[in-house]
């Protein structure tokens, strides 16, 4: 941290940028035309897929908040097959909203591997009950099995893995049933000891007894109330102290600001100064960026860094966020869907401390105007090497057609492709027009369902059924997939960063814990590899601060590395 | 109707479309200010389709005019428009302007709304097309020089942005947001101290404008004037929670004016002044909901207490119409009839399109038995039966 402080001041004192800015590769030159030959890449399988979640709002008419918000879904491999599950968070009744029969609860699917799921959520002892916003994974004892967090309206769960198909809520002796409005969180190791520590992302102080009736006063105008109705509330940050337990440490953290009106989080090493930051999107207020001391202190530098606010100086809504490295120049941008009338921000990382906004000269702000974005995330769909985005899409006002013509309450979510020069160009009608079919999208989670080494996604969709998309992958295109196993740092290397050596350039990818919406992908970090060349060298930074190199890892392949070991062993699904 | 041309833009033209779909969240479209209605009945629906569009009722009148109107007039048109525009429902408006061009095609303040409504959507190359000819035609028009600087900056165009944020400066040389564009482009252009100079100006001339400052911070920094751009952070950071934490209370009052505005037209006047009291409660110094308040006040027979909220109103808005309207209403009921004639004839001179001030000008004249009272009351009738438009852009 000294030496990001150093680095800060650094440039603050006008020296050039480059004197802190451990530029890895030179900037990379536009790529090759694309060999995509406008193919379709991702297609629904929802039917196929034996996934037949339906999300519960409990919407009465009275348009309590959490109804518009919910929910997200969380991918990870709960029984140790290396195929990725789908946990998917569910509301509950609110108020004087009835009870259906049987009640709504959060469901858990096991990947069979034949590209089918199964709904094990009775046998696995999950099935939260809470009316769920969010959730996040993380392996909060070590033992090689991941657990799940679920951030609710009210109590939020934590359950334990037990390594045998089951979990139990251990949420009472964790102490980590945070009853505020949690909207989602992410597991992150804030102060280096090795073990995963937990951010709890919280909206407003909001009770059902306190709901204001807002929109105009005719029949169906009723409308959900905007952030600036209710007071906000303060994130909470959790140390994992062993054992199960965990200690609110948010005040000592500096962490607890009341007013924070958060929606999305993302923990990542932001300056690369070997300890974690933090970034929160917060809804129609100034983001949040906090940098870590590396003992787990944290100061908020939102405008310092140029993230809190929009570049035309004002708040936007921010819901959804995620981190990546999307013009290839080894330092983790940002990227944050927003409210409609407000364009999605794109926050490069200049590598000094600060971020510059490139939404309109990228070509993300004009597409997304009109969106309300929720789920957001950077994945090479197409194996080129360089990230792409997506964004699930959908109002958050069920009637908002009746306020604003040429806005509707379901929206087609959208695909960005990366042209590789700084620049995207919508590509969802070519690459996947099942996901121009508009749904109330909300979470979204980016997995490899089948394996075969091209990410597919699935989309939550407020009241309604979730959607699930295979990619088809890009002939030719190579990829690699690697699983991370800490021995010092956090069993899942949440925080590491990995870089790849391929065809003369270098990617770099974060292992990040949770993204999106109330979200969580899949914890492997995936590289797309084009079509040239085998990868000479994988370079991984743990979070303990040690570095693994591996030359020629291979590609078309899952490898797990363990930390220390300078390997990456080979992985095949179903074992 | 060249003052629509000329007339300066509020606010940043997309923080007004998200502050819109924030005011509708807590209001809807209905009822931003203005006086509650219940005035007397307007002969034509443009007359009252006007004063719809003066008492804040957009949707009302929205719902009126698309039922009433005669196709093809094009001031009706416009009058749609705007309703529409207030709503949220661009398409309409967009659909309205577009009928008021095809009747006078070179009427530019349906061009200026419409290339209003492309930039609001992001679809920069059809507003750009709209404001290169209206610039051409009329070169000093604010709203579109204000626009196309913005973005011909988003595209990237930054010579072309930087002309027309100059001349945005010279034709409002008291908003701060030009310079702030300026700063911005020069920025860009790397002249770090140009961009200083004309920031610190910006900051000088609003220094509750957050962007000057954030940009400015972004200057210094640039500059190397590493305490300057912590201190400007600093203060941004703190302009930034303080105008939240208005908005929170701005948000609140609406709430409850909102409820003041439903019991008074149910004429439970004595419950909507005590919402008004509770909106005011969060927002004292709104001379909207002060003029709401001494508007409800009278209605309740308490003319002294309206006049203790409208004296309050009056030094917060000299010009405002409506706050001398009512407060010579007030004036009257109280038995002061030489400073209700006063106040209303000030009213009537403020906004001399509407035919309110008239009606109760002519009472007063009645109350006098001053012959002035039939002039006032045929003035009344002709402005409602003449209603234009004109006038409806310095009602936002």
């Amino acid at each position: 941290m000294k030496a990001r402080r150093l680095c800060l001041l650094l440039v603050l004192g006008s020296l050039t940028a480059s004197a802190c800015r451990e530029r890895e590769t030179p900037p990379p030159a536009a790529p090759s035309s694309r060999e995509k030959g406008g193919s379709v890449l991702l297609e629904e399988m929802t039917q196929r897929s034996g996934i037949d979640f339906q999300h519960f709002t409990g919407a009465t008419g009275e348009k309590y908040l959490p109804e518009t918000l919910a929910s997200g879904v969380c991918a990870f491999d709960y029984d140790g097959d290396h195929r990725i599950d789908l946990y998917f968070v569910n509301g509950a009744p609110l108020g004087k909203g009835r009870i259906p029969s049987p009640p709504p609860t959060d469901h858990l699917y096991r990947n069979r591997g034949d590209g089918a799921f199964e709904d094990v959520t009775a046998a696995s002892h999950t099935g939260d009950l809470g009316y769920g916003i969010g959730c996040a994974v993380g392996d909060i004892d070590g033992d090689g099995w991941e657990d799940l967090y679920v951030a609710n309206f009210g109590a939020n769960t934590l359950y334990r893995n037990r390594g045998d198909g089951t979990f139990e809520d251990i949420t009472a002796s964790s102490g980590t049933g945070d009853p505020s409005f949690s909207t989602g969180a992410a597991f992150v190791d804030v102060d280096g000891d090795g073990d995963l520590d937990l951010y709890v992302v919280n909206y407003m102080d909001y009770r059902i007894e306190d709901n204001k009736y807002c929109g105009e006063l005719k029949k169906g105008y009723r409308a959900y109330c905007g952030p600036e109705m209710y007071r906000g509330s303060p994130d909470r940050l959790y140390r994992n102290e062993g054992g199960g337990r965990f200690k609110d440490i948010s005040r000592e953290a500096g962490i607890a600001d009341p007013e924070g009106r958060g929606l999305g989080v993302v923990a990542l090493d932001f300056d690369r100064d070997g300890d974690m930051d933090i970034f929160v999107a917060n809804d129609g207020m100034a983001n949040y960026l906090y940098v870590n001391d590396g003992k787990g202190r944290f100061t908020e530098t939102a405008f310092a860094s140029g993230v809190a606010l929009g570049d035309e100086g004002r708040p936007r809504s921010g819901m959804g966020t995620d981190a990546g490295d999307y013009d290839g120049d080894g330092w983790q941008d940002l990227f944050v869907a927003n409210l409609s009338y407000q364009p999605s921000s794109l926050f490069r990382n200049n590598g000094d401390g600060t971020f510059s906004e490139r939404s309109f000269p990228a070509g993300i702000a004009g597409p997304t105007q009109l969106m309300t974005g929720y789920g957001a995330g950077f994945v090479d769909f197409d194996n080129d090497g360089w990230l792409d985005l997506f964004q699930a899409n959908g109002s958050m006002l069920d009637n908002v057609q009746l306020y604003f013509d040429n806005l509707t309450y379901p929206e087609p979510a959208q695909i960005f492709h990366n042209r590789g020069n700084g620049t995207f160009e919508e590509a969802t009608s070519t690459l996947a027009p099942d996901l121009a079919r508009p749904c109330v999208g909300r979470g979204s989670s980016i997995l490899d369902l089948d394996s075969d080494g091209n990410l597919d996604l699935v989309v939550s969709v407020a009241g309604g059924k979730a959607r699930i998309f295979r990619n088809r992958g890009v002939p030719g295109r190579r990829f690699l997939e690697v699983l991370l196993e800490g021995k010092r740092s956090n069993r899942e290397g949440y925080g590491a960063l990995l870089t790849l050596t391929v065809g003369g350039r270098k990617l770099t990818r974060a292992a990040l814990s949770s993204s999106g919406y109330a979200s969580q992908s899949e914890s492997g970090v995936h590289f797309g590899l084009g079509s040239d060349g085998e990868p000479q060298l994988l370079e991984v930074r743990w979070p303990s601060g040690q570095v693994d190199r591996i030359a020629s890892p291979g590609s078309n392949r899952i490898v797990r590395i363990v930390e220390g070991s300078g390997k990456a062993e080979p992985v095949r699904p179903g074992r | 109707m060249s003052s629509f041309a000329s007339a300066p833009p509020r606010r940043f033209l997309s923080s007004w479309a998200a502050g819109a779909l924030v005011a509708i969240l807590l209001l809807g479209c209905s009822r931003e200010g203005g006086r509650p209605s219940g005035s007397a009945a307007s002969p034509s629906i443009r007359a009252r389709a006007l004063e719809l569009l003066r008492e804040g009722e957009p949707r009302k009148a929205l719902d009126l005019l698309e039922k009433g109107r005669r196709k093809g007039d094009p001031d009706e048109a416009f009058l749609l428009g705007e309703a529409a525009l207030r709503c949220g429902s661009y398409r309409k408006a967009a659909s309205a302007y577009r009928e008021v061009l095809a009747a006078r095609p070179e009427n530019l303040p349906a061009s200026i709304r419409l290339a209003r409504i492309a930039f609001l959507e992001a679809h920069y190359e059809e507003a750009l097309k709209q404001l290169d000819w209206i610039l051409a035609r009329s070169p000093d028009a604010v709203e579109a020089r204000s626009l196309r600087s913005r973005i011909r900056l988003r595209l990237g165009d930054l010579n072309g942005a930087a002309v027309d944020a100059r001349r945005w400066s010279e034709l409002a040389p008291k908003d701060a947001e030009p310079l702030s564009v300026l700063g911005t482009i020069q920025i860009l252009r790397g002249d770090v101290e140009g961009a200083v100079l004309v920031l610190q100006r910006a900051v000088e001339m609003d220094p509750t404008h957050l962007p000057s400052r954030l940009e400015l911070a972004k200057a210094y920094r640039r500059a190397g004037r590493t305490r300057l751009a912590q201190e400007t952070l600093q203060e941004a950071g703190r302009l930034e929670r303080e105008q939240r934490k208005a908005d929170q209370q701005r948000a609140e009052a609406s709430y409850h004016r909102m409820r003041a505005q439903e019991l008074m037209e149910a004429g439970k006047a004595k419950d909507a002044l005590r919402s008004y009291q509770d909106a005011l409660s969060h927002d004292p110094r709104n001379p909207d909901l002060l003029r709401a308040a001494g508007e409800a006040a009278l209605a309740s027979g308490s003319h002294e207490q309206a006049l203790e909220y409208l004296d309050s109103a009056l030094p917060l808005a000299p010009s405002d119409a409506g706050v001398r309207r009512v407060r010579g209403e007030a004036l009257l009921a109280s038995g002061d009839t030489e400073g209700a004639l006063k106040d209303l004839q000030e009213a009537a001179r403020l906004d001399p399109t509407d035919p309110a001030p008239h009606r109760a000008l002519s009472r007063a004249y009645q109350a006098l038995h001053r012959p002035e009272a039939e002039k006032e009351r045929a003035l009344a009738e002709q402005l409602e039966r003449e209603a234009s438009p004109d006038g409806i852009e310095e009602m936002r």
